[in-house]
């Protein structure tokens, strides 16, 4: 931690608690959208619900990022008050689990589409583990598990990890960024 | 306090903020800092505070040194918190020199009494109005116990009253001799009385560096080249103002001339509830607006006068009928509605949608036409800044931009919150420039606002709110003959309407001298 | 999240959290309907312990019974099962899926009911401070999440404003996720330059990690006597039941 400098710190909280509140009202959405979709169809909006994790990696590259920036935004949910908030944060602490563990194979040097895409992937497989265990998806028959999986890692991958993506591109180009690695990675990449 | 040969650049700019610079403070001494905005004022004072090139990264050479605590208070309000309540936010500052817990008990009463707020310990910071919170920051930097204090613009994001209030609490410290006081600040008639000493900055240069009266006095015109915020009055009084100064000029200016009002009803209002959450804001409003009529709400902070200006804005509910062009606001689609109806927000960066200012205007054409884009640009200075993110802009070009996409087609209404709050002169000029025109084309203006000095010369009506009523509906003059219903929500009449009262009070004196000498 | 007078705010706040996640364990390493029923009624009787009044706790549930029919439905209509009671096109409810659904409906109950426990007595301050002191949460992480927290209303209300502009601007998008593409990108960029002005301020009011407290939690005796009986009572409705 002592590697960290204070903005960074504060950015990384800030980000998380802004997707916390994003995430609330993305969650607005899921009981109208499930009957349309169905409770499984719906499942194609998990990915915003990891975005914090590629997001903050993203823009900070340091260690522990992924983890603590989804555990506070799952926390958002905690200190608003809500009745999920207890389950919110372990379920956070599992999806953020995931997330880091795809940074950290590539030692913390590699953060590109490909790498975002995966921590998505991997926040949803942490995600899962956690329902598995804890929401009882092991009881269900098999085709709606895998059907429930299938679309919780691809929208893990394209709503988590690539929309991290297009977010930052799109937040270095307002310049606010230049002063943490991803602005000084482009600003390289540049000379 | 000094610094010699002092050069600052910062990472991603070609050119340093700071340029050879070589300055001494006196203890004891209050010193301000003048300059147009981007010419080192705020990173001197960032320099001074210790915070570069560790905090803040930078490029520092050059040598300089403090002595003794030096503490800074910023200008926004809300950004200089961490904690929840007022207790623990002045705790925070003891803690971190590591006072014991039970000195805190008895330290935190008495910071707050110091900057005069009577409030319980755990009143949370987000219940506080803006003066109240900058109030509050200045009592967490005192709690550091400073031998020096920075002020970067510490009123600019607040409104009169709060302005007044933190002056009269900056000129108090002053009086402590062994205090050292740095401050940046555009409310300079409030502050020159007692400042010892006036440093100009231009382009990250000491350009001059004197008493308040040679600077603001003798070097008036270099001054005013600079386009730097000059005094109203000083270093003259209301009433012992020459005639031909510059500053009676400026004073002297009248109020535009009222256009007779348009005939033709824009809003209609009967028996309107305003609320905002459960609180309501208005009872029982009854109010006609007509086209070509430029109305400036005002009342105290929190009043609701923005809940007003998003009710006729259509985006909260009401009771009671409200309509536009005879048509009842719920006939209207949000389609043709928004044709009619602009709205301006208090934070620009909230309002804008696409990813280059170009796009920002293209989208707000009715049809895309290239060729409107570019005179909009031109018009609104934007030029430069063409293909850049809106939300990479200046404060100033944000406020520009923001008003531009509003006022690219023709508006029956246009509804703006305070859209010249904490701009500089130049950009104020321009907006109340544009909404000028627009209001000639028949535009009806409403706007909410807390510059007296724009209601004096601009408002064709004044409206004032508070209490769950309209306190006051009529022209600027009349408002200002009403002392009590002014200090009841805290507004204060213009020094430009003061000075021309004065006038004509001489004149009138003046021509009551000469018909007895008859 | 806020503190009120009753026994269970005086808790330690992480000793406070600690016991709830122990009793949440329980629950989870359990698949007895049984024992879910009875760790649902300590959480009961913890939520009625702490200060809620009931029609606001009423209130607070209806989401959750929303939440419970579609939980339920799901795990009885598309869970594993031989018995079967009853099918119409794709939906199969049998009697081991109808079980499955209670219980894992019963334990989200139990969970709404643990999180309402936690969030009616704590205050948010006094819970990191007892991170810090407790749990040895980092100082300036602790610190800089408590910064954040102070946004949450100012991020709603930012969210808000964002969702005016757009109506107004007559701005629709196709698809959500470029709806949250256009909010988030100006509510990230002002708190990103925000964030750095934060940061500014609490170093430059000498923000370190040697420092006092003027919010100390402490673990008591009457914590740990509070913690040996819920955990017990738990762990035995848990063994015995």
């Amino acid at each position: 931690m002592n590697s960290w400098k204070m903005k960074e710190i504060i950015v990384m909280m800030m980000l998380a608690v802004a997707c916390g509140v994003l995430y609330l009202g993305w969650s607005t959405l899921w009981l109208p959208i499930s009957a349309i979709f169905g409770p499984v169809g719906a499942n194609w909006m998990f990915g915003i619900w990891v975005i914090a994790s590629p997001l903050v990696a993203y823009i900070i590259q340091k260690p522990g990022a992924a983890l603590i920036a989804e555990v506070v935004a799952a926390a958002v949910e905690l200190f608003t008050g809500s009745h999920f908030g207890l389950s919110a944060l372990l379920i956070g602490f599992a999806q953020g689990i995931g997330a880091e563990i795809a940074f950290a194979v590539f030692g913390y040097r590699t953060f590109n589409t490909f790498t975002l895409m995966l921590s998505g992937v991997f926040a949803a497989v942490g995600s899962m583990v956690y329902s598995l265990i804890v929401n009882g998806f092991a009881y269900y028959t098999t085709t709606t598990l895998l059907l429930t999986f299938s679309l919780q890692l691809v929208s893990g991958a394209l709503l988590g990890g690539l929309l991290a993506k297009i977010i930052v591109d799109a937040l270095v180009k307002t310049g606010t960024l230049n002063g943490y690695a991803i602005g000084r990675q482009r600003k390289q990449r540049a000379a | 306090m000094q610094c010699a040969h002092l050069s600052v650049r910062y990472p991603d700019q070609d050119s340093p903020v700071l340029h050879d610079l070589s300055i001494t403070i006196q203890k004891g001494e209050t010193t301000l800092l003048v300059g147009p905005s981007g010419s080192g004022k705020t990173t001197f004072l960032h320099v001074l505070a210790g915070l570069l090139p560790d905090t803040i990264e930078a490029d520092v050479t050059g040598h300089w040194s403090t002595e003794g605590t030096v503490g800074i208070l910023f200008q926004q309000p809300d950004d200089q918190f961490c904690m929840q309540t007022v207790g623990a936010e002045i705790a925070f500052s003891l803690e971190n020199r590591q006072i014991a817990r039970s000195e805190m008990e008895e330290r935190i009463p008495l910071l707050l009494a110091r900057v005069g707020l009577d409030l319980a310990l755990t009143t949370p910071i987000a219940e506080l109005s803006g003066g109240m919170k900058q109030r509050l920051a200045l009592a967490c930097v005192l709690a550091l116990e400073p031998d020096i204090l920075l002020l970067d613009e510490p009123t600019a994001q607040l409104d009169p009253s709060g302005q007044r209030t933190m002056m009269h609490l900056i000129e108090e410290l002053h009086r402590d001799p062994d205090l050292t006081l740095v401050l940046i600040e555009h409310q300079i008639d409030q502050c020159v009385t007692f400042a010892d000493r006036v440093l100009v900055f231009e382009s990250g240069r000491l350009l001059l560096d004197d008493t308040p009266y040679d600077v603001f006095h003798q070097q008036r015109d270099v001054m005013t080249a600079l386009g730097i915020a000059m005094p109203l009055l000083y270093p003259y009084g209301l009433e012992t103002l020459p005639e031909l100064s510059g500053q009676a000029c400026h004073l002297k200016k009248r109020p535009v001339e009222r256009r007779a009002v348009g005939t033709e009803r824009t809003f209609e209002l009967t028996r309107v509830r305003v609320k905002r959450g459960k609180r309501t804001i208005l009872n029982d409003f009854s109010w006609t607006t007509f086209s070509g009529q430029w109305i400036m709400l005002v009342g105290r902070n929190g009043a609701g006068k923005s809940t007003v200006l998003e009710t006729l804005a259509k985006l909260l509910p009401s009771q009671g009928d409200i309509r536009l062009f005879d048509t009842p606001l719920r006939k209207w689609s949000d389609r043709t509605y928004y044709q009619q109806v602009g709205f301006v927000f208090q934070q620009p960066d909230f309002q804008f949608l696409k990813q280059t200012v170009t796009d920002e205007l293209a989208i707000s054409c009715a049809t895309f036409d290239p060729e409107r884009v570019q005179t909009a640009l031109r018009h609104y200075r934007l030029t430069d800044v063409a293909d850049q993110s809106p939300l990479a802009l200046s404060l100033g070009q944000k406020r520009r931009l923001s008003v531009a996409t509003m006022l690219l087609e023709r508006k029956a209404v246009l509804l703006l919150d305070e859209p010249t709050f904490g701009q500089d002169a130049e950009t104020t000029a321009h907006i109340i420039d544009v909404l000028h025109q627009a209001r000639e084309a028949g535009t009806t203006v409403i706007m909410v606002t807390h510059d007296m000095e724009l209601v004096h010369r601009y408002a064709d009506r004044v409206v004032v709110i508070g209490e769950e009523r309209v306190q006051f509906d009529g022209t600027p003059l009349e408002l200002f003959q009403e002392e009590a219903l002014l200090e009841q929500n805290q507004l204060f009449r213009p020094v430009s309407f003061l000075y021309q009262q004065l006038e004509e009070v001489k004149h009138r004196a003046g021509k009551r001298h000469t018909a007895r000498a008859y | 999240m806020q503190e009120n007078d009753t026994p269970l705010a005086r808790i330690n706040p992480a000793v406070k959290l600690g016991m709830l996640l122990y009793v949440m364990v329980l629950l989870i390493t359990t698949s007895s309907l049984q024992v879910t029923f009875a760790l649902t009624v300590l959480a009961a009787v913890g939520v009625c312990s702490s200060g809620w009044r009931l029609p606001m706790l009423l209130l607070r549930l209806v989401p959750y019974g929303v939440l419970f029919l579609l939980t339920f439905w799901m795990m009885a209509a598309f869970g594993k099962g031989s018995a079967e009671l009853w099918t119409f096109g794709w939906f199969r409810i049998t009697e081991e899926s109808l079980d499955h659904a209670w219980l894992i409906a019963t334990r989200m109950l139990a969970f709404v009911f643990l999180s309402l426990t936690f969030v009616a007595t704590t205050d948010p301050t006094r819970f990191v401070m007892s991170l810090i002191h407790q749990c040895r949460l980092p100082v300036r992480l602790a610190y800089g999440f408590l910064a954040g927290l102070r946004f949450i209303p100012i991020f709603r209300q930012a969210i808000r404003t964002i969702r005016q502009a757009r109506r107004v601007r007559r701005q629709r998008s196709i698809w959500p996720w470029q709806t949250f593409f256009a909010i988030s990108l100006p509510l990230f960029t002002t708190s990103i330059i925000r964030s750095e002005q934060i940061a500014i301020a609490m170093e430059a009011r000498q923000f370190q990690t040697n420092r006092t407290y003027y919010v100390r939690p402490i673990v008591t005796r009457f914590d740990l006597l509070f913690f040996g009986l819920v955990s017990s009572i738990a762990t035995s409705l848990r063994l015995f039941v």
